[in-house]
């Protein structure tokens, strides 16, 4: 459609705000309350703009565009309307600064660090200089505020982790309020009182922590002022670098936007244009990079142990004996452990080490039990191929959402995001889960599994669709069957109608689910059920990398001879070296004569160590990893690698050219890239060279038709084995995060079962 | 009653029942032809049809805004089918008006039988009956009421065989005056915090739960009835060109008869204060009426000619509003009297948008400035540029209107601002520090009774002997004026520099 702002011409798609509008064609029409990704509010009243035939000025951010409109953004009248109202929301921020004559020769003068408990001015205030209350007053020529000022009364609450508020900087333009509730579906911040005297708040005044707050930091991104801010960066000087990372925490692929000074992190925020994310990230992401990557425990230099205590040394030493030391072990003496942590270019170098240059039996690895494998596994058996990928948005359009037991804010904090965004749409979302205390959104139906009934819910969900649905034959679902299998579980037969009632319907699922006895099984009927639902199984697995190890492995299969067995497991011969670049169950298995530890941080397996090598973390390398969707993203590096550490795949090319393997001298990290896609069929899309607009997915089989299987034939040919731990969802490199950082510890130490 | 001059200027539609059936017995209300409308437009009558009976009656909303009831309901009509609802706006905020009240208490089932006539309009299902918390009778009468209907078939499912299918129900009140702007109360109903949101879309296109939704107010409602039954030519046949109908007003304040009063649109203010009203008590001068609720405005005595319908009202700088009628007799200081409502407006003001929010509070202060003699010339200015943003700039009628008690009384009574400001005194006599009680020793007949009442024993003097007041000690609570006997008057208020001259302070320089 067509409008007219200004006496411009211009064309809009879709039904944009006036605000829209107006931005997307570079005019400028100040604005507090508006945020992209909210609902319009109107509080603000700084957009106020003028619309031929409408009574009065009208608010643009609440007002949508129409074929036809004239505009008008800026008249005399609007601009001193405009005035009036910052002038009055001044008078409630300490605005001293704001319009102050000598503002901006002040700033080169300032002495003192702006370590004050409260901020009575610019100078002192943690968001100098990208305060949005400086813009809109420097846009709007604002002299003087002829008002009495009126200070909110409060103190700055520092009793959270993490964050610091501050009532006196907040302009009551309900960001954060409505981030928390719209986009988080968390609710915990909340406008308290009323008229002037309304302030930000939680339900009687209690901690966040005691609120439900998630600490997600949302609330901090879209503070227009310093009113809520990061405790960790509030008194740092501004960063000189901001670098676009791919959030190594998990596997959501987060965008964030790192910054650092000098070579050290100072904090991250989400990045706005993420791919997965838009401006959004969790606890993790936005405020541990800094503790993850300078984390006392650090490794940052190459160590030989001698005399039975390790010692440092120079990167050729260490590399020379673990080289002559290894040699002695190839031809299967040797067992490989990979990460989903690393990048795919460490895990497609470490593939290449362990099949060429050790000839080892397999790589171990801690994709081999999650979910999207076990997927795969009884999908390979059944004779279907359903995809593993799938987009985020999938989930927030979703009509009917059933999620399996997951702790979704937890472990898949951005697809909880989606979840929240189809109940809001009034999609019908079904939690289930142990019975005794899940995680289950605002607005879900709640089902109760009571403990090892796993399978049977499954089975008597699928039974009472098939009875529902009219499919089922008297001989294997009579009703009294029905009844039966129903019995002990509250409301399943009310949530199966529910299932039925709208397409698309997604099956949420995770480790969660099947960490527990009789995977195989449990899977098939998982399958089943998704089948007689007419649903599509999403797998969500937890590591950052797991769908690009995963792939990579695959790819791999054929060139091991297989058949090892599990490092440190009961059945056959211990292997007699171990090559440890990922988690391993036992520190030590008994009878290793050679433990090689390629890590980042000194913990019980890099203690056991005989050489220990110094891994970068991901926020040091450019490196390529495919999140929980099967998306392919490329990291950038924040900072260079601290101390010695290098990156995993340089490394494993060193290592190899010292045990004299031809062919694998790779320079850089696009080197191993360029490869990987030659040698790995999946990293197709990675090939050729592609822009910042191009969306990368794993390449997978075409999706056949689902087929019911079977109880018997079902099972997997391989047997089971169990899986490498991943240990947890705050667990990075071996750092368990929620034991090392003090409010992160604080945090998970308030997770109670919630039902 | 005909010659009786209260009774002479009214016309009673919606409070025809009042008193004289029993509120809790449906049979009473069926017995003067109650439901008859209802049974005519669900039995005869299309949704188009009532609709334009509704348009052509001329109904305007009697929220106070007067948007045409029947255009709304039209629109709420053309919206895609699925679920629409009604809301019965009953959350009356204004301390001073009490119609809806009334109504409610007095005619629940001439509420919904307009409720149900609407729901056949616009085809709704469901309905909501929002009565503030504080009308606890209200709530109790209207689920009578709901039950009573209920249960004879005149809700619920198949209404009267006709098979209409609508249902009612009761929210009772968060408590907050923001609450009656109706997308406050519709965000109420919907558990939310009640804060108004921009419109449009207007609740008729997005509404309750983002639904087509009518929102009306009791008044409203309870005339639809009699228009359907007795038809648009009759309804339209009373009032003004543009407004038809009656109109309730609560007539409170300096007046000899206080209560609810319905009169025909475009009666003459002059017949409803001196006519109806009876006039001032005491014989006190009749000095201004603030019409509209807390934001409406305060009307002269020279506009008593104006006639009372919703464009000369809004034109005079008042506006029907809540319906509230507040008469001022010649005690009244003008400049406290804007203090008063702004302090109102601010304390309700929701606190979602700025202007208001900030604004009211701004204003409040400089009017007690003023009040308290410490008012500045550009003060006046400054309230005239703020009232023009609060009111430009509000996202809902609270903040676009309160500062209409600061526009009028500026308008109307400038000189009360001035004197206040630049002679440092309150014409009224009403603002304490602006005068001064002292006793005039012409007139004292020592009798003590002041003295005996002054609680901080400020006044000294001996039975038969002239008393006087130590101007240092006062605490200027009124006690000695109001005991001093209404033959002897001894104690009197002064103000300016008469007051000043009394307390011995020096006279303010002129430019101050």
């Amino acid at each position: 459609m067509t409008l007219t702002i200004d006496g411009r011409t211009i064309t809009v798609e879709g039904r944009p705000t006036l605000l829209e509008a107006a931005r997307a064609n570079g005019i400028f029409v100040p604005s507090l309350c508006d945020h992209p990704g909210l609902d319009p509010y109107a509080a603000c009243r700084l957009c106020l703009v003028e619309v031929k035939g409408r009574k009065g000025p009208v608010p643009a951010c609440g007002t949508a565009a129409e074929d036809g409109m004239d505009v008008v953004t800026s008249t005399p009248e609007l601009q001193s309307l405009r005035r009036g109202i910052l002038e009055l929301i001044l008078a409630e921020h300490p605005h001293a600064c704001l319009i102050c004559a000598e503002k901006t020769s002040c700033d080169d003068l300032k002495s003192t660090i702006r370590k004050t408990g409260e901020v009575t001015g610019c100078v002192l205030c943690p968001v100098n200089g990208r305060c949005e209350l400086q813009r809109v007053v420097e846009a709007l020529g604002l002299g003087l505020v002829p008002f009495p000022s009126h200070r909110r009364p409060g103190e700055v609450r520092r009793d959270d982790p993490f964050i610091d508020r501050d009532n006196s900087l907040c302009i009551l333009c309900g960001r954060c309020v409505r981030v928390c509730q719209e986009v988080r579906g968390a609710s915990v911040l909340t406008f308290v009182s009323r008229g002037s005297g309304t302030v930000i708040g939680t339900a009687l005044d209690r901690r966040l922590l005691d609120s439900g707050c998630q600490f997600c930091g949302a609330c901090i991104d879209v503070c227009p002022t310093g009113s809520i801010a990061e405790r960790a960066v509030r008194y740092d000087r501004p960063a000189e670098t901001e670098s676009k990372v791919v959030c190594p925490l998990c596997g959501q692929g987060c965008g964030l936007l790192v910054k650092s000074r000098g070579g050290r992190i100072l904090g991250a925020s989400p990045d706005p244009e993420g791919r997965v994310n838009h401006g959004q990230a969790c606890v993790r992401g936005r405020f541990l990079a800094r503790a993850t990557v300078h984390h006392p425990r650090r490794l940052l230099m190459p160590m030989i142990r001698e005399n039975g205590s390790l010692r440092e040394a120079s990167w050729e030493e260490a590399l020379e004996t673990a080289a002559s030391r290894l040699g002695q072990f190839r031809d299967g003496k040797v067992t490989v452990t990979g990460s989903s942590e690393n990048s795919c270019e460490d895990l497609f170098v470490l593939y290449r080490f362990a099949s060429e240059t050790l000839k080892a039996r397999e790589v171990s690895a801690p994709w081999s039990g999650t979910a999207a494998a076990r997927l795969r596994e009884i999908d390979r058996a059944a004779g279907q191929t359903a995809p593993l990928n799938f987009r985020m948005s999938d989930v927030g359009r979703a009509e009917t959402i059933l999620l399996l037991g997951e702790d979704l804010p937890l472990t898949q904090p951005l697809v909880n995001l989606e979840v929240v965004r189809a109940l809001r749409k009034n999609a019908v979302v079904i939690s289930a889960g142990p019975a005794n205390g899940h995680y289950s959104p605002a607005g879900a139906v709640d089902l109760g599994i009571p403990a090892g009934k796993e399978d049977t819910f499954l089975k008597a969900l699928t039974a009472a669709l098939l009875e529902i649905s009219g499919r089922s034959t008297p001989r294997a679902h009579g009703s009294e069957m029905l009844e039966k299998s129903l019995a002990g579980f509250d409301g399943l037969l009310e949530a199966a109608r529910l299932l039925l009632k709208g397409k698309p319907l997604l099956i949420l699922f995770g480790p969660d689910l099947l960490k527990t006895g009789g995977a195989p099984s449990r899977m098939s009927a998982l399958s089943n059920l998704a089948f007689v639902a007419g649903g599509r199984l999403v797998a969500l697995d937890v590591g950052a990398n797991l769908r690009g190890g995963l792939a990579i492995a695959s790819a791999f299969a054929a060139r091991f001879s297989g058949a090892a067995e599990n490092p440190g497991g009961s059945a056959g011969p211990a292997p007699r070296a171990l090559y440890v670049a990922g988690p391993m169950p036992k520190i030590r298995p008994a009878g290793a004569e050679l433990v090689i530890v390629q890590g980042s941080y000194m913990d019980e397996q890099a203690e056991a160590a005989d050489i220990l090598l110094p891994e970068t973390t991901a926020f040091e390398a450019a490196g390529t990893t495919v999140n929980v969707e099967g998306r392919i993203q490329v990291s950038g590096a924040a900072i260079g690698p601290l101390g010695e550490a290098r990156p995993g795949w340089s490394i494993l090319n060193s290592l190899a050219a010292k045990l004299g393997t031809p062919g694998s001298a790779y320079g850089s990290a696009e080197e191993v890239r360029r490869d990987l896609v030659q040698a790995v069929p999946a990293f197709a899309a990675l090939g050729p060279p592609s822009g910042p607009s191009v969306e990368m997915f794993l390449i997978e089989e075409a999706a056949g038709p689902a087929v019911f299987v079977g109880a018997g034939p079902g099972r997997p040919p391989k047997p089971e084995k169990a899986p490498a731990a991943p240990g947890g969802p705050d667990v990075y490199k071996g750092l368990d995060l929620a034991r090392e950082h003090k409010s992160l510890k604080l945090l998970r130490g308030r997770r109670c079962p919630r039902s | 009653m005909a010659d009786i001059e209260f009774f002479k200027h009214q016309r009673l539609i919606v409070l025809r029942n009042r008193g004289r059936i029993d509120p809790e017995k449906i049979e009473e209300y069926i017995a003067y032809d109650g439901y008859e409308a209802a049974a005519k437009a669900l039995a005869s009558m299309t949704p188009g049809d009532i609709i334009a009976e509704v348009s052509a009656a001329g109904l305007r909303g009697r929220g106070g805004a007067g948007f045409p009831t029947g255009r709304k309901w039209d629109l709420c009509r053309r919206q895609p089918a699925g679920p629409k609802y009604l809301i019965c706006n009953g959350d009356e905020g204004d301390p001073g008006a009490f119609m809806d009240r009334s109504v409610l208490e007095a005619d629940p089932h001439a509420i919904l039988e307009g409720m149900i006539i609407g729901a056949k309009a616009v085809g709704a299902a469901r309905g909501f009956i929002y009565i503030r918390d504080e009308y606890p009778l209200a709530v109790a009468r209207v689920g009578i009421a709901l039950w009573q209907a209920q249960d004879m078939g005149l809700l619920g499912r198949d209404i009267l065989g006709t098979g209409f299918d609508f249902d009612l129900e009761v929210v009772r009140g968060a408590g907050a005056f923001v609450s009656g702007e109706e997308t406050a109360l519709i965000a109420s109903i919907e558990g939310q915090r009640a804060y108004p949101r921009q419109r449009p879309p207007y609740p008729a296109e997005r509404g309750l739960w983002g639904k087509p939704t009518v929102i009306n107010n009791v008044e409203t409602w309870a005339n639809v009835p009699s228009i359907i039954r007795r038809g648009a030519a009759w309804f339209s046949g009373l009032g003004t060109e543009t407004s038809k109908g009656t109109k309730i007003f609560s007539l409170v304040g300096k007046i000899n008869n206080t209560g609810l009063v319905e009169v025909p649109m475009g009666i003459r203010l002059g017949d409803i204060i001196f006519g109806i009203g009876g006039g001032i008590p005491k014989g006190r001068e009749f000095k201004a009426v603030q019409i509209g609720g807390p934001s409406g405005g305060c009307i002269p005595k020279e506009l008593l000619d104006l006639p009372v319908d919703y464009e000369s009202l809004t034109k005079a700088g008042a506006m029907v509003g809540s319906g509230g009628m507040i008469v001022l007799d010649e005690d009244t200081c003008m400049v406290d009297i804007a203090l008063y409502f702004l302090r109102f407006t601010q304390e309700e003001s929701c606190g979602k948008c700025a202007p208001c929010r900030i604004g009211t509070r701004q204003m409040a202060e400089i009017l007690a400035r003023i009040t308290a003699g410490e008012g500045r010339l550009e003060d006046i200015e400054k309230l005239e540029a703020l009232a023009l943003t609060v009111s430009r700039g509000s996202l809902c009628g609270l903040g676009q209107t309160a500062p209409n008690p600061i526009l009028t009384t500026l308008r109307y009574f400038r000189d009360e601002y001035l004197a206040h400001i630049v002679d440092r005194a309150c014409p009224a006599r009403v603002c304490k520090n602006l005068i001064t009680f002292t006793i005039d020793p012409g007139k004292c007949v020592g009798c003590l009774l002041c003295r005996k009442n002054c609680p901080v024993n400020a006044i000294t003097g001996e039975r038969k002997k002239v008393h006087v007041i130590d101007q240092a000690a006062c605490i200027k609570c009124g006690a000695c004026f109001n005991v001093c006997p209404a033959k002897v008057q001894a104690v009197v208020k002064c103000t300016g520099e008469e007051g000043r001259a009394l307390r011995g302070g020096t006279s303010v320089p002129k430019d101050a």
